[in-house]
Protein backbone atom coordinates (compact mmCIF):
# COMPACT_ATOMS: atom_id res chain seq x y z
CA UNK A 1 0.00 0.00 0.00
CA UNK A 2 2.78 2.41 0.95
CA UNK A 3 4.64 1.61 -2.24
CA UNK A 4 1.52 2.15 -4.41
CA UNK A 5 0.75 5.41 -2.60
CA UNK A 6 4.31 6.59 -3.02
CA UNK A 7 4.24 5.65 -6.69
CA UNK A 8 1.00 7.63 -7.28
CA UNK A 9 2.32 10.71 -5.42
CA UNK A 10 5.49 10.42 -7.48
CA UNK A 11 3.50 10.41 -10.74
CA UNK A 12 1.45 13.47 -9.63
CA UNK A 13 4.59 15.38 -8.61
CA UNK A 14 6.35 14.47 -11.85
CA UNK A 15 3.32 15.56 -13.92
CA UNK A 16 3.17 18.93 -12.16
CA UNK A 17 6.87 19.58 -12.62
CA UNK A 18 6.74 18.46 -16.25
CA UNK A 19 3.75 20.73 -16.85
CA UNK A 20 5.57 23.80 -15.47
CA UNK A 21 8.82 22.96 -17.24
CA UNK A 22 6.96 22.46 -20.54
CA UNK A 23 5.21 25.83 -20.21
CA UNK A 24 8.38 27.70 -19.31
CA UNK A 25 10.53 26.06 -21.96
CA UNK A 26 8.07 26.04 -24.84
CA UNK A 27 10.26 26.12 -27.97
CA UNK A 28 8.02 28.78 -29.50
CA UNK A 29 8.90 31.14 -26.69
CA UNK A 30 12.56 30.23 -26.69
CA UNK A 31 12.77 30.95 -30.43
CA UNK A 32 12.26 34.67 -29.95
CA UNK A 33 14.06 35.20 -26.70
CA UNK A 34 17.63 35.81 -25.83
CA UNK A 35 17.81 35.91 -22.03
CA UNK A 36 16.42 33.99 -19.07
CA UNK A 37 14.76 37.22 -17.82
CA UNK A 38 12.93 37.65 -21.10
CA UNK A 39 12.03 33.96 -21.10
CA UNK A 40 10.15 34.31 -17.82
CA UNK A 41 8.59 37.71 -18.62
CA UNK A 42 7.15 36.36 -21.88
CA UNK A 43 5.64 33.28 -20.24
CA UNK A 44 2.11 32.79 -21.53
CA UNK A 45 -0.27 32.88 -18.53
CA UNK A 46 -2.24 29.82 -17.48
CA UNK A 47 -5.66 29.47 -19.14
CA UNK A 48 -4.45 31.00 -22.38
CA UNK A 49 -4.64 28.55 -25.26
CA UNK A 50 -1.27 28.45 -27.01
CA UNK A 51 -2.94 27.08 -30.14
CA UNK A 52 -6.09 29.06 -30.85
CA UNK A 53 -9.48 27.47 -31.55
CA UNK A 54 -11.30 28.15 -34.80
CA UNK A 55 -12.73 31.63 -34.49
CA UNK A 56 -14.78 33.78 -36.84
CA UNK A 57 -14.52 37.50 -36.16
CA UNK A 58 -16.96 39.96 -37.74
CA UNK A 59 -15.58 43.44 -38.24
CA UNK A 60 -17.71 46.54 -37.73
CA UNK A 61 -17.80 46.81 -41.53
CA UNK A 62 -19.51 43.38 -41.64
CA UNK A 63 -16.51 41.49 -43.00
CA UNK A 64 -16.17 37.95 -41.63
CA UNK A 65 -12.61 36.97 -40.78
CA UNK A 66 -11.73 33.34 -40.08
CA UNK A 67 -8.79 33.68 -37.71
CA UNK A 68 -7.18 30.43 -38.88
CA UNK A 69 -7.25 31.62 -42.50
CA UNK A 70 -6.01 35.06 -41.50
CA UNK A 71 -3.06 33.62 -39.60
CA UNK A 72 -2.18 31.14 -42.36
CA UNK A 73 -2.09 34.00 -44.92
CA UNK A 74 0.18 36.16 -42.74
CA UNK A 75 3.51 35.75 -40.99
CA UNK A 76 2.07 37.47 -37.96
CA UNK A 77 -1.39 38.60 -36.83
CA UNK A 78 -1.46 41.23 -34.10
CA UNK A 79 -4.70 41.32 -32.11
CA UNK A 80 -5.11 44.38 -29.90
CA UNK A 81 -7.89 44.40 -27.27
CA UNK A 82 -8.80 48.01 -26.58
CA UNK A 83 -11.61 50.38 -25.62
CA UNK A 84 -12.41 53.97 -26.45
CA UNK A 85 -12.56 54.68 -22.68
CA UNK A 86 -9.03 53.33 -22.06
CA UNK A 87 -6.43 56.13 -22.26
CA UNK A 88 -3.33 53.92 -22.77
CA UNK A 89 -5.22 52.06 -25.55
CA UNK A 90 -6.14 55.31 -27.26
CA UNK A 91 -2.57 56.60 -27.05
CA UNK A 92 -1.05 53.44 -28.56
CA UNK A 93 -3.49 53.18 -31.48
CA UNK A 94 -1.62 55.66 -33.70
CA UNK A 95 1.45 53.39 -33.27
CA UNK A 96 -0.57 50.44 -34.61
CA UNK A 97 -1.84 52.60 -37.44
CA UNK A 98 1.69 53.63 -38.44
CA UNK A 99 3.08 50.10 -38.11
CA UNK A 100 0.11 48.76 -40.07
CA UNK A 101 1.15 50.97 -42.98
CA UNK A 102 4.89 50.25 -42.57
CA UNK A 103 4.40 46.47 -42.41
CA UNK A 104 1.80 46.18 -45.18
CA UNK A 105 4.24 44.37 -47.47
CA UNK A 106 5.66 42.17 -44.71
CA UNK A 107 2.57 39.99 -44.23
CA UNK A 108 1.66 41.42 -40.84
CA UNK A 109 -2.02 42.08 -40.13
CA UNK A 110 -3.47 44.18 -37.32
CA UNK A 111 -6.86 43.61 -35.78
CA UNK A 112 -8.42 45.78 -33.08
CA UNK A 113 -11.02 44.24 -30.77
CA UNK A 114 -13.20 46.84 -29.04
CA UNK A 115 -14.04 45.60 -25.55
CA UNK A 116 -16.97 46.71 -23.34
CA UNK A 117 -17.76 49.48 -25.77
CA UNK A 118 -20.69 50.74 -27.83
CA UNK A 119 -20.70 50.36 -31.61
CA UNK A 120 -21.83 53.97 -32.13
CA UNK A 121 -18.98 55.22 -29.90
CA UNK A 122 -16.42 52.97 -31.60
CA UNK A 123 -17.50 54.18 -35.06
CA UNK A 124 -17.21 57.81 -33.97
CA UNK A 125 -13.85 57.12 -32.33
CA UNK A 126 -12.16 55.44 -35.30
CA UNK A 127 -13.30 58.20 -37.65
CA UNK A 128 -12.02 60.86 -35.26
CA UNK A 129 -8.68 59.08 -34.73
CA UNK A 130 -8.34 58.06 -38.43
CA UNK A 131 -7.89 54.35 -37.69
CA UNK A 132 -7.83 52.28 -40.90
CA UNK A 133 -6.99 48.76 -39.72
CA UNK A 134 -9.80 46.28 -39.10
CA UNK A 135 -11.88 46.69 -35.94
CA UNK A 136 -14.36 44.22 -34.43
CA UNK A 137 -16.67 44.44 -31.42
CA UNK A 138 -16.57 41.99 -28.53
CA UNK A 139 -19.58 42.87 -26.36
CA UNK A 140 -20.10 39.35 -25.03
CA UNK A 141 -16.39 38.56 -24.45
CA UNK A 142 -16.59 35.73 -27.01
CA UNK A 143 -13.34 36.73 -28.69
CA UNK A 144 -11.62 37.50 -25.37
CA UNK A 145 -12.66 34.09 -24.00
CA UNK A 146 -11.20 32.35 -27.04
CA UNK A 147 -7.89 33.93 -26.02
CA UNK A 148 -8.28 32.70 -22.42
CA UNK A 149 -9.94 35.91 -21.16
CA UNK A 150 -8.79 39.53 -21.22
CA UNK A 151 -8.76 41.27 -17.83
CA UNK A 152 -6.82 44.44 -18.62
CA UNK A 153 -6.64 46.84 -21.53
CA UNK A 154 -4.73 47.24 -23.70
CA UNK A 155 -3.77 43.62 -24.24
CA UNK A 156 -1.86 42.84 -27.41
CA UNK A 157 -1.54 39.27 -28.66
CA UNK A 158 0.88 38.20 -31.38
CA UNK A 159 -0.15 35.09 -33.36
CA UNK A 160 2.09 33.24 -35.81
CA UNK A 161 1.01 31.62 -39.07
CA UNK A 162 0.42 28.29 -37.32
CA UNK A 163 -2.41 29.92 -35.36
CA UNK A 164 -0.31 29.87 -32.19
CA UNK A 165 0.08 32.68 -29.66
CA UNK A 166 3.75 33.62 -29.55
CA UNK A 167 3.57 36.66 -27.28
CA UNK A 168 1.13 38.51 -25.06
CA UNK A 169 1.75 42.08 -23.93
CA UNK A 170 -0.44 43.58 -21.22
CA UNK A 171 -0.43 47.37 -21.02
CA UNK A 172 0.70 50.29 -23.15
CA UNK A 173 3.11 49.66 -26.02
CA UNK A 174 5.23 52.55 -27.21
CA UNK A 175 6.08 52.89 -30.89
CA UNK A 176 9.61 51.65 -30.17
CA UNK A 177 8.42 48.65 -28.11
CA UNK A 178 5.91 47.65 -30.77
CA UNK A 179 8.52 47.96 -33.50
CA UNK A 180 11.04 45.93 -31.48
CA UNK A 181 8.47 43.22 -30.78
CA UNK A 182 7.63 42.89 -34.46
CA UNK A 183 11.26 42.84 -35.58
CA UNK A 184 12.02 40.24 -32.91
CA UNK A 185 9.09 38.01 -33.82
CA UNK A 186 9.64 38.31 -37.57
CA UNK A 187 13.37 37.63 -37.27
CA UNK B 1 26.95 1.89 -3.22
CA UNK B 2 23.98 0.35 -1.46
CA UNK B 3 24.24 3.03 1.25
CA UNK B 4 24.26 6.02 -1.10
CA UNK B 5 21.19 4.97 -3.13
CA UNK B 6 18.49 5.91 -0.54
CA UNK B 7 20.23 9.23 0.12
CA UNK B 8 20.17 10.06 -3.61
CA UNK B 9 16.45 9.22 -3.79
CA UNK B 10 15.78 11.30 -0.70
CA UNK B 11 17.73 14.25 -2.13
CA UNK B 12 15.87 13.98 -5.44
CA UNK B 13 12.49 13.83 -3.67
CA UNK B 14 13.45 16.83 -1.51
CA UNK B 15 14.52 18.75 -4.60
CA UNK B 16 11.21 18.03 -6.31
CA UNK B 17 9.23 19.13 -3.23
CA UNK B 18 11.23 22.39 -2.97
CA UNK B 19 10.76 23.05 -6.71
CA UNK B 20 7.01 22.41 -6.43
CA UNK B 21 6.72 24.75 -3.47
CA UNK B 22 8.59 27.48 -5.37
CA UNK B 23 6.39 27.08 -8.44
CA UNK B 24 3.14 27.13 -6.50
CA UNK B 25 3.94 29.75 -3.83
CA UNK B 26 5.39 32.54 -6.00
CA UNK B 27 2.92 34.08 -8.44
CA UNK B 28 4.12 35.04 -11.91
CA UNK B 29 5.49 38.58 -12.12
CA UNK B 30 3.02 39.59 -14.86
CA UNK B 31 -0.04 38.87 -12.72
CA UNK B 32 -2.34 41.92 -12.55
CA UNK B 33 -4.42 42.73 -9.47
CA UNK B 34 -8.12 41.92 -9.63
CA UNK B 35 -10.45 44.77 -10.53
CA UNK B 36 -12.52 44.49 -7.34
CA UNK B 37 -9.39 44.84 -5.19
CA UNK B 38 -8.48 48.22 -6.66
CA UNK B 39 -11.18 50.39 -5.09
CA UNK B 40 -12.77 49.79 -1.70
CA UNK B 41 -16.13 51.52 -1.42
CA UNK B 42 -18.06 52.30 1.78
CA UNK B 43 -21.36 54.14 2.15
CA UNK B 44 -22.96 55.63 5.22
CA UNK B 45 -25.36 58.37 6.35
CA UNK B 46 -24.73 61.29 8.70
CA UNK B 47 -27.57 60.07 10.97
CA UNK B 48 -29.01 56.66 11.73
CA UNK B 49 -32.35 58.21 12.80
CA UNK B 50 -33.82 61.05 10.77
CA UNK B 51 -36.98 63.03 11.55
CA UNK B 52 -39.54 63.41 8.81
CA UNK B 53 -39.15 66.74 7.05
CA UNK B 54 -35.43 66.87 7.90
CA UNK B 55 -32.30 66.49 5.80
CA UNK B 56 -29.34 64.16 6.18
CA UNK B 57 -26.09 63.57 4.32
CA UNK B 58 -24.92 60.50 2.49
CA UNK B 59 -21.18 59.94 2.29
CA UNK B 60 -19.49 57.52 -0.10
CA UNK B 61 -15.80 56.89 0.49
CA UNK B 62 -13.65 55.22 -2.13
CA UNK B 63 -10.21 54.02 -1.13
CA UNK B 64 -8.18 53.67 -4.32
CA UNK B 65 -5.21 51.32 -4.21
CA UNK B 66 -1.82 53.02 -4.35
CA UNK B 67 -0.51 53.35 -7.91
CA UNK B 68 -4.02 53.35 -9.39
CA UNK B 69 -6.51 56.09 -10.22
CA UNK B 70 -10.08 56.42 -11.37
CA UNK B 71 -11.46 59.01 -13.76
CA UNK B 72 -12.96 62.09 -12.15
CA UNK B 73 -16.65 62.93 -12.51
CA UNK B 74 -15.73 65.18 -15.43
CA UNK B 75 -12.91 63.59 -17.47
CA UNK B 76 -11.17 65.85 -19.95
CA UNK B 77 -11.74 63.45 -22.86
CA UNK B 78 -15.25 62.76 -24.13
CA UNK B 79 -14.61 59.00 -24.48
CA UNK B 80 -13.46 58.42 -20.90
CA UNK B 81 -15.95 57.02 -18.40
CA UNK B 82 -16.70 59.35 -15.47
CA UNK B 83 -17.01 58.34 -11.82
CA UNK B 84 -20.72 58.52 -11.06
CA UNK B 85 -22.84 58.12 -7.95
CA UNK B 86 -26.51 57.30 -8.56
CA UNK B 87 -29.30 56.71 -6.08
CA UNK B 88 -32.16 54.32 -6.56
CA UNK B 89 -35.56 55.89 -6.17
CA UNK B 90 -36.63 55.70 -2.54
CA UNK B 91 -40.20 56.56 -1.57
CA UNK B 92 -40.27 59.61 0.71
CA UNK B 93 -36.65 60.63 0.10
CA UNK B 94 -35.55 63.43 -2.25
CA UNK B 95 -31.87 63.42 -3.19
CA UNK B 96 -30.00 66.67 -3.81
CA UNK B 97 -27.12 67.12 -6.21
CA UNK B 98 -24.01 65.00 -5.67
CA UNK B 99 -20.85 66.81 -4.56
CA UNK B 100 -17.72 65.22 -6.08
CA UNK B 101 -14.19 65.98 -4.84
CA UNK B 102 -11.82 68.25 -6.70
CA UNK B 103 -9.94 66.12 -9.24
CA UNK B 104 -6.20 66.04 -9.88
CA UNK B 105 -4.79 66.88 -13.31
CA UNK B 106 -2.11 64.24 -13.83
CA UNK B 107 0.33 63.50 -16.66
CA UNK B 108 0.94 59.80 -17.32
CA UNK B 109 3.89 58.38 -19.28
CA UNK B 110 1.65 57.11 -22.09
CA UNK B 111 0.08 60.48 -22.92
CA UNK B 112 1.14 64.06 -23.60
CA UNK B 113 -2.22 65.25 -22.25
CA UNK B 114 -3.31 65.64 -18.64
CA UNK B 115 -6.01 63.36 -17.28
CA UNK B 116 -8.54 64.44 -14.66
CA UNK B 117 -8.47 61.73 -11.99
CA UNK B 118 -9.02 60.78 -8.36
CA UNK B 119 -6.51 58.77 -6.36
CA UNK B 120 -5.95 57.87 -2.71
CA UNK B 121 -9.03 58.20 -0.52
CA UNK B 122 -11.94 60.27 -1.78
CA UNK B 123 -15.32 61.17 -0.33
CA UNK B 124 -18.46 61.98 -2.28
CA UNK B 125 -21.36 63.72 -0.58
CA UNK B 126 -25.05 64.02 -1.32
CA UNK B 127 -27.99 65.41 0.58
CA UNK B 128 -31.20 63.50 1.22
CA UNK B 129 -34.39 65.11 2.45
CA UNK B 130 -37.08 63.10 4.17
CA UNK B 131 -40.63 63.95 3.19
CA UNK B 132 -42.92 65.36 5.90
CA UNK B 133 -45.60 62.85 4.97
CA UNK B 134 -43.52 59.69 5.30
CA UNK B 135 -44.56 57.27 8.03
CA UNK B 136 -42.13 56.13 10.74
CA UNK B 137 -40.13 52.98 10.26
CA UNK B 138 -37.04 51.49 8.67
CA UNK B 139 -36.05 52.35 5.12
CA UNK B 140 -33.05 51.62 2.91
CA UNK B 141 -31.26 54.22 0.85
CA UNK B 142 -29.55 52.41 -2.01
CA UNK B 143 -27.54 53.31 -5.07
CA UNK B 144 -24.67 52.47 -7.38
CA UNK B 145 -21.15 53.83 -7.48
CA UNK B 146 -19.56 53.46 -10.92
CA UNK B 147 -15.88 53.92 -11.69
CA UNK B 148 -13.18 52.83 -14.09
CA UNK B 149 -9.67 52.30 -12.76
CA UNK B 150 -6.27 52.44 -14.46
CA UNK B 151 -2.62 52.64 -13.54
CA UNK B 152 0.15 54.25 -15.57
CA UNK B 153 0.24 51.33 -18.03
CA UNK B 154 -3.18 49.70 -18.30
CA UNK B 155 -6.88 50.02 -17.54
CA UNK B 156 -9.35 47.72 -15.85
CA UNK B 157 -12.95 47.07 -16.86
CA UNK B 158 -15.59 49.55 -15.63
CA UNK B 159 -17.03 48.51 -12.28
CA UNK B 160 -20.31 49.25 -10.51
CA UNK B 161 -20.63 48.79 -6.76
CA UNK B 162 -24.08 48.76 -5.17
CA UNK B 163 -24.66 50.05 -1.64
CA UNK B 164 -27.44 50.02 0.97
CA UNK B 165 -27.73 52.42 3.89
CA UNK B 166 -30.35 51.54 6.53
CA UNK B 167 -32.17 54.55 8.05
CA UNK B 168 -34.78 54.83 10.79
CA UNK B 169 -37.42 57.45 10.05
CA UNK B 170 -38.97 59.09 13.09
CA UNK B 171 -42.18 61.09 12.77
CA UNK B 172 -41.53 64.68 13.84
CA UNK B 173 -43.84 66.01 16.58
Amino acid sequence: MVAVGGFLIGIILFAQVANHVHKIFDPLQIKNLVSVKQLFSAKIPEGVPVKLPDLIITTIEGEQLVLKELTSRNRLVVVNFWASWCSPCVEEMPHFEKINRDYQNKNVTFLGIATKDLLSVVRKFIVQKEITYKIAMDDQDKIANAFGGVKVLPTTIFIDNNNRIVKIHKGYLSQRELDENLKDLLH
Amino acid sequence: MAVTKPITRFTLFGGVVVLLLCLSVFPSSGQAPKNKDLVHVEAYASHKRVNSGKSFHIIITANIKQGFHINSHKPLDEFLLPTVLRFNETKGIAFGSVCYPKPKQVLFPFSPNHLSVYDGKISIFAEGKVSRNISSGDINVSGIFTYQACNDQMCFMPESVGFDIPLKIVKAD
